[in-house]
């Protein structure tokens, strides 16, 4: 018994030290304040974004015998490292996704999302 | 006594040698024509104011026994009065004057009782100022009367003999001109108590006669007898018989002339004796030969008739004819055909002047030809002016008879025969005019086995009756008075190269119509009709309908005269109707139809405006379009330019059957091209299969409508805004069924949504809101919203597989709970999902799940320590989740399993890898644990982490799916008011 509780104190203790230590160790973002980087038509393979200066997007996969002009809308904000999409559907409705920026230059855009899934685009025009 | 009777012949015939010596020595001795002649000479150079040349004048009496005579030789009269064309008035070889010799013994006057002229001629002329050359008598002289030794009297001559003369008379002031050659005359005449009895008599004579320079006469053979007296008191003629006799046709005459001036008049019989038409024919003027050149005319031609009445240079006397012919026989150009068999009996009154006193009355004509005859009879009046004729016309055709005189070119046959009886009034100048609308008429024709041909139509019409009436007597409306037809047919057939086009089995008709002729004007026409049966074949099309009846009228547009403005009626009990490989059967047809044209538009299909209804009962329709057999129960439906309402209607397609009932509206806008399709309808079904109608529809409205509605995706009609209100027992989709649907149905302009549409299935009960556009064939957009309540999650995941994909959690409990998805994605072709444009949001929630594995459940109770240790009871769950792509973000929720409380998170993939995290809030532990859960369902990965989701956590997503329900509905309506933003903006 007292063997058990010992083990559970020493749970306790570790749990909380990694607790205290996980707190301790978020890390400072970075900031992309400049948005009109933004701006313009990105690509990933079949994948287009298209970012707009008024907070308008669209998206589209020309895989799936999409075109830009049948894309699908969104709204877009940068703010520092967190760039939300919120997709209006064309029934109406939104689905938010939210990305971290890790990059973000004239020719380069890179994010990655909570569960570590990484995109990265090249400008296109 | 027989001595005195020798005495007395001695004594006679002394006296008579006596008699002859004396009368020869006077003749032969005493008056000698050397001394004869210089008295008549000189007489005659008294007694006329012409120059005469007198031969040889001898005195005769044995040869004119018993008178004395003058025998003149080489007698000629000239004279130049006026303008004659020639100075010679007679001038003759021998002229025998014959005259009393008492009186001229005792009276010295020379009384002339029979003047002979032989072998010369005779010209009288009358000029132009009616100036004789004849009138050569010296008035007498009353100073000289005393003196007067010797006077001559020719007046008294009571015989005129003329033999071989040549007759010349010509009136200049009457434009006559006649020659007599050859003439041999007597007239014989007497003077007693003021009255002239006269007999005239020509035996032979040659006349040629003009008239206002036409000819009428030329070497007509001519003999003339005429009885009469003449009272020089009243001034009256009695014609006791004159017979004129031109060629072979001889005229006779009697009757009574007052020539007094103070009241003229005639009461005169003339005949014409039954002669041969050709004969009569020779004495048509020259003039008017060619009028008859080409006439053949024979038979029995016979004329009788009076002159009565008074007349003056105003008036003339009225005359009257009777006409007839027998067994005539008539034949020119102008008829198709010779006419045999003829008879006439016309009469004819006439005062030469007066339209109400002259009229042609024709009892009877008739002729056949072959087995065809033709009767007339009637009257012709106002024969001065515009003739006014009022006839009766019978026929009998036999027209295999008249064929022949068709023109070849035509190469029609006929058979059969039409008896007509016809009634007419009209006038020669209408008829000249063609001024049909003026005519009366009022006709009977029966026809009787009747055909007709030519190379490839044939008309066939048996036991017909055609009833004609000119004008209408009692049109409906005053326009349609032109013309009244009734007709009543056995069997009218139309066939085109032995094919039959039209068939007519016992038809009634009845025709009001105007003047069809101007084909500009629109006509004013009603029909109505009734038959046993009809049957038309028309390149495709064959239509068989029993006992049809209906009616077609045909007016000017009201608004534009110039327009046609047709209403149709038509009923019919079964109808088979084939057009190319569609077919129809109907058991009763009810059509209405009134159709305006507005020629605004080019098209001529839109063009004409239709107003009416239409009545359907039984009717079943087949094409190879069909892929399903399409059924019409009952049809009723009224229509206009712009709306069809259908008032009542059952239809079975297919698997389907159901009663629909509604309106489109802008029907002809739409085929304008002015605007959409728009309808509203309440659908109600017992059974509908929810595929084959959606076949039936594809593709409407689209530039490029698949060619097979079984390949391909369902294509929204375009163009058209129709709703259906439905109420559907059960309904059938592919596998899939559904009980108690009730919804509204929405089809606009190549965009279908289903509004609320409630149905059951044995899984459970469901709400559904759906949008389904097509903007391309590999570009289909499809949005849901998907409300499932008591539903057993089983049947949901059998139902709906690709929720396995997206909560594969789900696979592990059973039981009853509420499923909420609203999803949108485009899709190609196939139907296939386009990943990248999926996006949505769902809610699952249950209370008290099972969970389905045992063998886990009991690994997971034992090691969890739970009471609950022989049920796998989840009291709760409660998950919601969104769609992108191929990212399935579960929201945090919270489950409940016996003393245990979790957070689950996460993100599911399509490709079945996951990335949970589970924070246990609430356990039997004194402190919270958090577990990650990564990988794919095949090789998980656990580990520990820090709980990330505190305890009594309450999901901040929560409310996302109302939310999103709420804005999708709302973005249905919008897209239906046309605010919806299309893929292509």
């Amino acid at each position: 018994m007292v063997k058990t509780i010992l083990r559970l104190t020493f749970l306790l203790l570790t749990s909380t030290a990694l607790l205290f230590f996980f707190g301790s160790c978020e890390m400072e973002e970075d900031v992309f304040s400049d948005s009109t980087l933004l701006i313009g038509k990105w690509k990933s393979g079949t994948l287009y974004y298209k970012y707009q200066n008024n907070g308008h997007g669209a998206t589209w996969d020309t895989s799936d015998d999409v075109t830009e002009k049948e894309a699908q809308d969104f709204t877009w904000t940068l703010q520092k490292s967190v760039l939300t999409h919120i997709h209006v559907l064309e029934m109406g409705g939104t689905v938010p996704k939210v990305y971290k920026v890790t990059q973000l230059t004239h020719s380069n855009l890179r994010y990655e999302d909570d569960f570590g899934k990484k995109f990265s685009f090249t400008k296109v025009d | 006594m027989a001595r005195g009777l020798k005495i007395l012949a001695l004594l006679f015939t002394v006296l008579i040698f006596t008699s002859i010596f004396t009368i020869g020595i006077i003749t032969w001795w005493v008056f000698t024509p050397e001394k004869i002649t210089p008295v008549i000479r000189e007489q005659a150079a008294k007694h006329l104011n012409c120059s005469t040349s007198i031969g040889r004048v001898e005195l005769t009496f044995f040869s004119t026994f018993p008178d004395f005579a003058f025998k003149i030789n080489e007698l000629q009269l000239l004279t130049l009065a006026g303008a004659a064309p020639n100075d010679t008035l007679l001038d003759v070889g021998e002229a025998v004057l014959r005259f009393d010799l008492m009186k001229l013994w005792n009276h010295a006057e020379l009384n002339i009782h029979e003047i002979t002229l032989k072998h010369g001629k005779l010209n009288l002329f009358t000029d132009s100022l009616g100036v004789v050359n004849y009138n050569i008598w010296q008035p007498a002289d009353p100073a000289n009367e005393e003196d007067e030794s010797f006077s001559l009297e020719l007046i008294n001559a009571e015989n005129i003999i003329l033999q071989q003369i040549d007759l010349r008379y010509e009136d200049a002031s009457l434009g006559v001109k006649a020659i007599v050659e050859n003439l041999h005359a007597e007239v014989h005449g007497s003077l007693k108590q003021g009255i002239l009895h006269s007999v005239l008599k020509v035996a032979e004579a040659s006349v040629s006669l003009d008239y206002q320079q036409e000819e009428y006469l030329s070497h007509t053979p001519t003999k003339f007898q005429l009885l009469s007296s003449y009272d020089f008191n009243q001034q009256h003629l009695r014609i006791t018989a004159a017979n004129l006799q031109l060629n072979e046709v001889s005229f006779t005459m009697h009757g009574d002339l007052d020539l007094s001036s103070e009241a003229k008049g005639a009461g005169l019989q003339y005949e014409l004796p039954e002669i041969s038409a050709e004969s009569l024919l020779k004495l048509v003027p020259p003039a008017f030969a060619s009028f008859v050149e080409d006439l053949d005319f024979a038979g029995d031609v016979y004329f009788k008739g009076s002159l009565e009445g008074e007349y003056s240079n105003e008036k003339w006397p009225w005359i009257r004819t009777d006409l007839r012919l027998r067994n005539g026989r008539i034949n020119h150009a102008i008829l198709p055909f010779p006419l045999d068999h003829a008879e006439a009996s016309i009469s004819i009154t006439t005062d030469f002047f007066n339209d109400t006193s002259s009229f042609i009355h024709i009892e009877s004509a008739s002729a056949v030809h072959k087995n065809s005859r033709f009767q007339v009879s009637g009257n012709v009046k106002d024969i001065y002016s515009d003739a006014l004729l009022e006839l009766r016309i019978a026929t009998g055709l036999d027209l295999d008879e008249i064929t022949e005189y068709f023109p070849k070119d035509l190469k029609l046959t006929a058979s059969g025969t039409m008896d007509g009886n016809l009634q007419t009034t009209f006038r020669l100048s209408e008829l000249e005019k063609n001024q049909w609308e003026k005519f009366r008429v009022r006709g009977n024709f029966y026809g009787k086995a009747l055909r007709m041909a030519n190379d490839s139509l044939e008309m066939r019409c048996l036991d017909t009756e055609v009833r004609l009436q000119m004008p209408n007597p009692k049109p409906a409306l005053p326009q349609r008075k032109f013309a009244l037809v009734n007709m009543k047919s056995g069997l009218f057939a139309l066939d085109e190269w032995k094919k039959p086009r039209l068939t007519l089995q016992n038809a009634l008709l009845h025709l009001e119509t105007s003047d069809l002729r101007d084909t500009i004007v629109v006509p004013h026409m009603y029909l109505s009709y009734g038959l046993d049966s009809l049957g038309i074949s028309l390149d495709t099309l064959i239509y068989q309908g029993e006992n049809p009846t209906g009616t077609l009228t045909i007016s000017p547009c009201r608004q534009s005269p110039h327009l046609p403005s047709i209403e149709a009626g038509y009923a019919s009990d079964k109808v088979t109707a084939r057009y190319g490989m569609i077919t129809a059967d109907l058991k009763k047809t009810n059509l209405s139809v009134k159709v305006n044209r507005d020629d605004r538009f080019q098209d001529a299909f839109k063009q004409w405006m239709f107003e009416g209804f239409v009545h359907v009962i039984e009717g079943y329709f087949q094409s190879p379009d069909f892929r399903y057999s399409f059924e019409l129960p009952v049809l009723s439906m009224d229509f206009e330019p712009e709306t069809f309402n259908i008032k009542e209607s059952h239809a079975k397609i297919g698997s389907s059957d159901f009663s629909l009932a509604g309106s489109f509206q802008n029907v002809m806008s739409y085929f304008r091209e002015d605007s959409i399709l728009r309808g509203t309808f309440i659908f109600q079904s017992d059974t509908t299969d929810v595929f084959q109608l959606m076949n039936l529809t594809s593709g409407l409205g689209h530039d490029d409508p698949p060619e097979d509605e079984n390949q391909g995706p369902y294509m929204v009609p375009q163009g058209l805004d129709i709703s259906l209100q439905t109420n559907i027992g059960y309904a059938r989709m592919g596998h899939n069924f559904a009980d108690h649907i009730g919804g509204v149905l929405r089809v606009r302009d190549g965009t279908l949504v289903l509004d609320d549409i409630q149905l059951e299935t044995p899984a459970a009960r469901m709400e559904l809101t759906a949008m389904y556009r097509t903007p391309r064939k590999n570009h289909l957009f499809l949005g849901l919203d998907y409300r499932m309540v008591d539903v057993e999650i089983e049947e949901l995941l059998e139902m709906i597989p690709d929720i396995d994909t997206l909560m594969p959690m789900l696979r592990s409990f059973k039981g009853t709970g509420e499923f909420h998805i609203a999803v949108e994605t485009y899709l190609d072709s196939m139907y296939n999902i386009k990943k990248s444009t999926l996006r949505g949001a769902s809610s699952i929630t249950g209370q008290n799940l099972v969970l389905m594995d045992g063998e886990t459940f009991g690994e997971i109770a034992k090691t969890l320590r739970f009471n609950k240790k022989t049920e796998n009871i989840v009291d709760s769950l409660s998950t919601e989740f969104t769609i992108f792509r191929e990212e399935i973000d579960i929201y945090p929720f919270l489950m409940v399993m016996d003393r245990y409380k979790a957070v689950i998170a996460g993100r599911h993939n399509f490709d079945l890898t996951f990335d949970y995290h589970v924070s246990v809030v609430e356990s039997p532990l004194p402190f919270r644990l958090g577990v990650d859960i990564r990988g794919d369902i095949d090789n998980l990965s656990y580990s520990l982490a820090r709980a990330r989701y505190a305890e009594f956590y309450r999901p901040t997503r929560r409310g996302v799916v109302e939310n999103r329900q709420l804005e999708l509905r709302r973005m249905i309506r919008e897209a239906l008011m046309g605010t919806t933003r299309t893929a292509s903006e």
